[in-house]
């Protein structure tokens, strides 16, 4: 299907090389925000001017909606599950290997680990804070369309992952019946 | 070392292992056992899948990886449960269980389903993503429902970003033309 919106007949601006035609397999990407800096700035600014490819975004948009909607109720986890897995753990014989690397565990293990998520998160992300926006993007529409949706992203769980770890935790952490 | 495992009265598991599964039951098992409803589309599939991860997860309690996401690596492991629960339950699942990749035309099945089921999705919305391969399923589910990145779906569906991507694709490629039909099917109104 040849784009043939009114974006490709208009006055080829700064990004002329984005056509409906190039738009269009970009926006399930867009909407998901998986596009890389470039392709993201350039199908952002043919969205500015091209009433067509915003309404197949909007339908992109409006699935992902239904799809939620759809799936907007959260059951609670039934107890018979934690039951059943304190069975299977009352009844664990742990394999030789398994008890040696439970020896070997440094207790040091989680500070360790955070450590090396700072260092990871410094050579991550270090660059980007260091490095001026390229002049080809506007920095403010990065700032503004995408620092909120990180923010905002869900399910951040690698805090817990340094805190369940650590033998303090072990230690008093109780089986609750919740 | 073959033959590792030893006999005799069983070791009790370290209270730092209790403590992981415990505590990954408290925080995690709500969200586990709605991707697990979410997925095989029945509240008992769905208790068998959450229990038997939280099962797998305290037995490996040792190979996750600390910094790394929890949810993700149980996700991937109801995943891998429930992909062998279909392969080995074949015609007996409630789901079809359709070539990999292929787009799925059959007819929405009338299978029994639990009432908080009917009562959780609209009808035609309904039938259509159950109409879905499951693995064109779980991607939505990963990326629409629980919003994770490509790069984390990868990780839980243990492939590359580009079938990610191209799978993603296709499901919602797929999931359009279920729902066109469905629309069809009921007529004029909405
Ligand atoms: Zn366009």
């Amino acid at each position: 299907m040849k784009g043939n919106c009114a974006r490709d007949s208009l006055d080829k601006g700064p990004n002329a090389d984005m056509t409906c035609h190039d738009c269009r397999p970009l926006l399930m990407d867009y909407a998901h925000h998986e596009l890389d800096d470039a392709q993201d700035a350039l199908v952002h600014e043919h969205l500015q001017t091209c009433t067509e490819c915003r309404a197949a975004l909007q339908a992109e948009v409006d699935l992902t909606d239904s799809i939620r909607y759809a799936y907007s109720e959260e059951l609670e986890m039934p107890q018979s599950i934690v039951a059943g897995v304190r069975q299977a753990v009352r009844g664990y014989s742990p394999s030789f290997s398994e008890r040696v690397r439970t020896a070997l565990r440094p207790a040091f293990l989680a500070p360790a680990a955070a450590i090396a998520l700072i260092l990871a998160g410094a050579l991550r992300y270090g660059p980007m804070l260091l490095t001026p926006p390229s002049s080809q993007l506007s920095s403010s529409y990065f700032v503004r369309q995408h620092v909120a949706q990180t923010l905002g992203s869900p399910s951040s769980d690698r805090s817990w992952a340094a805190y369940v770890l650590t033998s303090e935790n072990a230690k008093s952490s109780q089986p609750s019946g919740q | 070392m073959p033959g590792a495992r030893p006999p005799g009265p069983a070791t009790p598991p370290s209270p730092e292992q209790i403590a992981f599964v415990e505590n990954a039951m408290t925080k995690f098992g709500k969200q586990t056992y709605n991707y697990a409803y979410r997925l095989s589309g029945n509240e008992a599939d769905a208790r068998d899948l959450t229990q038997e991860a939280f099962i797998r997860v305290f037995r490996a309690w040792q190979s996750f990886r600390p910094g790394t996401s929890f949810l993700s690596w149980i996700y991937r492991i109801v995943t891998n449960l429930y992909r062998d629960e279909l392969r080995r339950r074949k015609g007996v699942f409630t789901q079809p269980l359709p070539e990999d990749n292929q787009p799925h035309e059959q007819a929405p099945r009338h299978d029994p389903i639990s009432a908080m089921h009917e009562r959780q999705l609209s009808a035609g919305m309904e039938r259509a993503l159950r109409a879905l391969t499951d693995e064109q399923r779980s991607v939505i589910l990963l990326a629409d429902v629980e919003e994770y990145s490509y790069q984390q779906i990868a990780d839980v569906l243990g492939c590359s970003i580009g079938t990610v991507r191209s799978r993603l694709h296709r499901a919602r490629a797929q999931l359009r033309k279920l729902l066109l039909r469905e629309h069809a099917a009921q007529g004029p109104q909405v």
